[in-house]
Formats: structure tokens, C-alpha cells, sequence
């Protein structure tokens, strides 16, 4: 499934209704979309919030025992892989709450890969299937 | 989503359904905080019917549990799904938010 979407608020619910789609399609494991929908859900908050793209687009594939999410915005070049891991470990009463949802997406999929394109950011989620 | 609200003496407790994205954690935040601004002792979050939290809703439960707790008043998870346990153990911070029965 391919899809381009504007980058405004509805960006991540309208996104995560194509992901539902497309795992109905295939019969994908409901514990398998549940990591991709907060995953995807967190990447895209970040374009709408922070990032200068004006469009995203959106490619959703199953190959090779994995589905496969890629995200190419066209805004300026970030990458939201570069921030420092969250530290879990820490005293929870203090820790600071940045860089969580780069956690969660890094704890929620099995590989995150970004790159700089000429389309624009490309960030590739990956998660096993079984 | 929807959300709704009990208030008991000095306990008010919200009831969060469906997900919790980033509008709705907008909403919670509003309706957490009209809730701090009244006498309220203890704030519960009921997430037992919630099946999708993101990081902008812990944030928001994060930031006004530590403000609660430094006025000496409380603010917890009373509740959650198997989903948002989930979420919430991956993060660190289940046993800061949730409440120990």
C-alpha cells in the first residue's frame, strides 16, 4: 500500500486508519499492529510538530517474514534516530520525559532505519511477523 | 475515545476509552487541570478500557503526577488494560503512575 498525505493534524489519525486497513488486508497479527500503530503514530506526531515537510508519504509492505513502514517526508533533514536514548534506568520522579516516543518506536519495532534521500526523510520501521 | 468524570468527596476519577493520541491527550491535559485547580485530594486516570496511549498522554500524566505530589495530593493510573500496561512498563514508568492496590 503507498499513499501521500498533507502534513496537518490529521496526518497521524488518517494514517493509522491505512495501517488498520492494510493489516486487515493482510491478517496481521493484532499484537504485530499494535507496536506499528503506536510506532508509526509517534514518527508522525514529530512531522506534524517539528518538522518543515509539507507532505508524507507512506509505504506499507509485508516481505521477508517482516512488515515494513517507510515514512519520506520532504522537509528539511532531521533525524529523529541522532537524539540521545532515553534513559529508563533512571530515577522516574525526575527523569526527564523527552525523547520517549523515540523509546517507544525503538522498543515497539525491530529495526528503525533513517536516511536522507532526495525525496527528503526516509525513516523505515521494521516488525516481525511471529 | 471518550472521557468522563466522577467526583466523590475529595477523589475525582477520569474515565479514558479508545485512544489516547495526541488531540486527546490535549483534551485530558485541559480536563486534568480544571480538576487540579478544585480541592480535589486525589486524581485517578482509569485506563481499563483505553487501548492506545502515546507518548504525549504519558507526558501529560507524568507531568501532573509530579505536580501533584509536590502540593502533597496525588495523582495515579487507577486502572489499566493489558495494551496500555504494556505501554506503560516498555516506557519505565508504569510503577510511578500506576496505582499500587
Amino acid at each position: 500500500m503507498e499513499f501521500t498525505l498533507p502534513n496537518d493534524a490529521q496526518l497521524p489519525p488518517a494514517s493509522a486508519e491505512r495501517l488498520a486497513e492494510f493489516g486487515r488486508d493482510h491478517a496481521l497479527d493484532p499484537r504485530v499492529m499494535f507496536a506499528l500503530d503506536h510506532a508509526l503514530n509517534e514518527h508522525l506526531q514529530n512531522v506534524v510538530d517539528h518538522s518543515t515537510a509539507r507532505t508524507a508519504f507512506l509505504e506499507l509492505q509485508v516481505r521477508d517474514g517482516a512488515v515494513h513502514v517507510t515514512v519520506t517526508d520532504d522537509g528539511d533533514t532531521f533525524d529523529p534516530l541522532a537524539a540521545p536514548p532515553a534513559d529508563v534506568a533512571a530515577d522516574p520522579d525526575s527523569r526527564p520525559v523527552g525523547g520517549l516516543g523515540v523509546h517507544m518506536m525503538r522498543k515497539l519495532t525491530d529495526q528503525l532505519l533513517y536516511r536522507r534521500t532526495a525525496a527528503g526523510n526516509q525513516l523505515r520501521m521494521v516488525k516481525k511477523l511471529g | 475515545m471518550s472521557l468522563s468524570q466522577i467526583t466523590r468527596g475529595d477523589e475525582s476519577e477520569f474515565f479514558v476509552k479508545g485512544r489516547v493520541d495526541g488531540p486527546v491527550a490535549n483534551q485530558l491535559e485541559v480536563e486534568v487541570l480544571a480538576a487540579i485547580r478544585t480541592p480535589v485530594r486525589r486524581i485517578y486516570i482509569n485506563l481499563a478500557e483505553a487501548n492506545f496511549l502515546c507518548s504525549a498522554g504519558i507526558r501529560v500524566l507524568l507531568q501532573y503526577h509530579r505536580k501533584m505530589k509536590a502540593e502533597g495530593r496525588e495523582l495515579l493510573v487507577s486502572r489499566t488494560s493489558p495494551e496500555i500496561d504494556q505501554i506503560l512498563e516498555l516506557t519505565g514508568f508504569r510503577d510511578t503512575l500506576v496505582e499500587k492496590i
